[in-house]
């Protein structure tokens, strides 16, 4: 069967997806496991793209009980484990969990009711944990009761209890007309809102509209556990966890709202995600911050969560992702497809850690040609006296580099590299970023609609450098994006130069260095940027200290899907202080950064 | 189909199928106008499937405009919808007792049986579009398919029973059951049996009473395993039909999966 590839890779958000889609394409990652298997609340931190949402949409029970019983058609030995893990957990009872996506259409309209803001916050959260309560129920209706009629007298008793706890005007004996009743709510109470803010008189009726959702935060959902795990034998020591998606939207005194509930909550565990620099605040509605490490923790979920770990195992990683993500969604299309990422591209030259592609001599001659003269002069002393420590200490390290700026300064006329391709580079250009991946994957195959034959590397080259121009140019279109964007082409050029201009030395810089002294509009430009997946923080502390994203410092190296744009070789380097990158000459007409628009 | 009479025949072992083209008098110089069927033209098919032997065979007739004139729910514009001599089409159906009659034209899905004074129940459905791009034209309809199965003949008024099964695409969620409240069809149409609401409303007024009487909750699978021609009742009927009984007689419905459902006491501890 013939695969019509043109929308085989469209970048789709989780949010949209199925339940099937999801579950179809999910790729088990060590974030997911620490998130499943944690005792505490968490906030998952990670930029546009980076899986934030379908990692906890499969938190919530009905799509984890479907991974629990997906049909594997493949061998993969950790997958399995990975299903008999859900499977076990949904068996146990051990955690329930209910996925809220908090839109920013609804946060948008609490703008609307000035006066009654915070009120409207609460009523409408309440509800919208409550109806999403509902998918969970039925979910575990169906998982722990076998016998049909004895479903659907379990689902009424439970459907009935609720309307009376949640004082719907009538009680209702089914989980559909249960949610339609409360979309209803929804709809009037908005309207009474609405007439609330323009000062206009509110009938008794009015006023006690959906009253038990005007109570404590989290207090309908709370106690409607309770009554769904009465109904259904869920042990007392099961997780009922509140998935809270697309936090970054909320204000300030949302937060503390929230972080007042982690702080005090034992019935529910959260597990809230925002951007990297979109947990606005540690503090809460009462005199004491919430404590990261005790009453939450930090699960920073770019690159795959591989950001401690050295730069092999954590290619190694976002390969395996950005392969089985390729055959998960290809197969969505044509399930008897055998096609693969590397049949498709191929392996790449520029990853490859043997001197097969250049030999050791050869590459002392380009040393000479593009290093400076300490290098130089080391690099023939190592090859001299003992080879393999030539190897280790600087060809591993500069043989990419090397192969990337002899090329760039023979290229004849307007001829393209063709070291841009293979599967560990398109993966390392990725980021670990699944929206970023598929974005990749459809400008490899530039909208089209043939059989997926093997793509020329001159051919990937060319259309991974178009990919990453414009996951550049996108920025600009972003709230504040300008600066962000002309940051990171003052970054970008800045190593271009470093990389391709003047002579190398044996650690060549490729990150940056921030101080207290920064710019405030630098700094908000390197933290949009760092929501946005352009830059990315080179952490090496305990994921669980509040310093995993301090105010104003730390490393930040550029996005390897920029590399490609700027002639870089995608990697990590020494970090040189952004003062020193904005001084430089080179930069000088970016200085616009500075001037009020 | 575009030379008079406008139509064609399709005749095998188990089906006659039988074609109108009701939008023969179109073209790029006509005005836009009602799909038409000349009766002459009508009289002369009638005349050729009278000589063919469809005595066991399912019949269908197809066409391409509306026989009826449904509720409009898309735009105000004037609508050409329905076809001229409508009536003497739909005529030309019951008397030749064709089966089922399969139209299009305007997209939406609809399910009905059209019976007239010859009473004979015919199943009518308005067939949602396969493939033409709908979501600028027509506020967002969704494409649709239809299977038509039937599964056999009420002994004792040789009519078909069965059921016509619907699936919507959207672009999110690909193809998806069809569902009344969204696609104005149901994602299963049963047909066939012909209990009227009144005879269906008295019957099951006993059946559940009864039950309820002697085992405390009646279920409808349990009715099929000693009515079994009730699978063929028509969902909608059925839910108007035990939702007015439930309300008069104290009575709780409880919809459960594949169509069955359940019926308790009002406030039942069960």
């Amino acid at each position: 069967m013939s695969t019509n590839l043109k929308n085989v890779f469209e970048a789709s958000n989780a949010r949209d997806f199925t339940s099937n889609q999801l579950v179809n394409e999910f790729i088990w990652t060590e974030s997911f496991s620490e998130l499943l298997y944690s005792t505490k609340n968490q906030v998952v931190l990670g930029s546009r793209g980076s899986g934030k949402t379908a990692l906890v949409k499969m938190l919530s029970h009905q799509n984890l009980r479907k991974l629990a019983n997906k049909h594997l058609s493949s061998s993969d030995k950790q997958e399995r484990n990975n299903i008999s893990e859900a499977k076990t957990i949904i068996e146990q009872r051990s955690l329930v969990a209910t996925y809220v996506p908090l839109k920013v259409e609804w946060v948008n309209s609490l703008e609307n009711y000035e006066n009654s803001k915070d009120k409207y916050f609460i009523w409408s959260l309440n509800l919208a944990t409550c109806a999403r309560l509902i998918d969970t129920a039925k979910s575990c209706i169906d998982a722990y009761v076998e016998d049909e009629v004895d479903a659907v007298l379990v689902q009424r008793n439970v459907c009935k209890n609720l309307s009376r706890l949640w004082t719907l005007p009538r009680l209702i004996n089914n989980f559909q007309e249960l949610r339609r009743e409360l979309e209803i709510l929804e709809y009037e109470k908005n309207l009474m809102f609405n007439k609330e803010s323009m000062g206009l008189t509110l009938t008794n009726e009015e006023k006690v509209l959906g009253m038990a959702f005007h109570g404590n935060l989290f207090s309908p959902f709370t106690i409607a556990t309770k009554q769904i795990s009465s109904a259904l034998n869920i042990p007392d020591n099961s997780k009922w966890v509140l998935c809270l998606d697309e936090a970054e939207f909320l204000s300030k005194e949302h937060h503390q709202i929230l972080n007042t509930h982690m702080r005090s909550a034992n019935d529910i565990f959260f597990k809230i995600t925002t951007m990297p620099y979109r947990h606005h605040t540690l503090s809460t509605t009462v005199n004491a911050n919430v404590n990261v490490g005790h009453d939450l923790e930090y699960i920073y979920i770019d690159k795959l969560g591989t950001i401690n770990k050295n730069q092999k195992s954590s290619d190694k990683i976002i390969q395996e992702f950005a392969t089985k993500l390729f055959v998960n969604r290809l197969r969505q299309f044509d399930s008897d497809s055998t096609k693969t990422l590397e049949t498709l591209v191929g392996h790449s030259k520029l990853a490859q850690d043997t001197n097969e592609l250049v030999t050791d001599e050869a590459l002392l001659v380009m040393i000479e040609n593009h290093c400076n003269e300490v290098t130089y002069t080391r690099a023939k002393k190592l090859y001299k006296e003992n080879i393999k420590k030539f190897d280790d200490e600087l060809a591993r390290k500069i043989r990419g580099i090397l192969l990337l700026r002899d090329e760039y300064h023979n290229r004849i006329g307007s001829t393209n590299t063709s070291l841009y391709s293979g599967v560990a580079i398109i993966s390392r250009c990725s980021d670990g970023n699944p929206r970023r991946l598929f974005r990749l994957f459809n400008h490899l195959l530039n909208g089209s609609v043939e059989e997926l034959n093997s793509i020329l590397p001159s051919v990937q080259s060319k259309r991974i450098k178009s990919f990453s121009h414009s996951e550049l140019e996108v920025i600009k279109f972003e709230k504040s994006g300008k600066r962000s964007y002309e940051l990171i082409k003052a970054i970008g050029s800045f190593f271009k130069a470093k990389t391709l201009e003047e002579k190398l030395g044996s650690d060549l810089p490729q990150a940056i260095q921030i101080q207290h002294s920064v710019d405030e509009r630098v700094w908000a430009a390197i933290k949009s940027a760092v929501d946005l997946g352009l830059l990315y923080p080179v952490v090496k502390k305990d994921s669980n200290e509040r310093s995993l994203f301090p105010e104003m410092e730390g490393v930040f190296c550029l996005a390897n899907c920029l590399a490609p744009h700027f002639n870089l070789f995608p990697r990590v380097g020494r970090a040189v202080s952004i003062s020193t990158v904005m001084n430089s000459t080179k930069v000088i007409e970016q200085m616009e950064l500075f001037e009020n628009e | 189909m575009y030379s008079s009479p406008y139509g064609s025949i399709w005749d095998s072992e188990e089906i006659t199928v039988v074609g109108i083209n009701s939008s023969a008098r179109d073209s790029i110089e006509t005005n836009v106008h009602h799909g038409s069927i000349a009766l002459q033209d009508l009289n002369i098919i009638k005349e050729e499937v009278g000589k063919l032997d469809t005595k066991d065979k399912v019949k269908v007739l197809l066409t391409h405009h509306h026989p009826k004139n449904y509720t409009d729910r898309t735009f105000q514009d004037n609508d050409f919808s329905i076809m001229q001599n409508a009536d003497a089409f739909l005529r030309f159906a019951t008397s030749s007792e064709f089966d089922v009659i399969v139209h299009g034209h305007k997209h939406i899905p609809r399910f009905d049986i059209h019976s007239d004074s010859l009473n004979y129940p015919i199943v009518a459905l308005s067939a949602g579009s396969f493939s033409a791009s709908l979501k600028d034209y027509h506020n967002g309809v969704a494409n649709f398919f239809h299977i038509i199965e039937v599964e056999g003949k009420c002994v004792t008024n040789d009519n078909i029973l069965g059921k016509v099964t619907t699936w919507a695409y959207f672009d999110n969620n690909k193809w998806i059951s069809a569902s009344k409240d969204r696609d104005f069809i149901s994602h299963e149409e049963f047909f066939g049996d012909i209990r009227n609401r009144k005879v269906l409303k008295k019957e099951l007024k006993t059946d559940i009473g009864s039950r309820i009487a002697s085992h405390g909750r009646f279920r409808w699978q349990i009715l099929l395993g000693r009515k079994p021609e009730l699978k063929y009742c028509n969902l909608g009927l059925r839910e108007i039909v035990v939702t007015e009984l439930c309300k008069e007689e104290g009575w709780e419905y409880l919809p459960m999966k594949n169509n069955d459902f359940l019926v308790v006491l009002e406030d039942s501890p069960q």
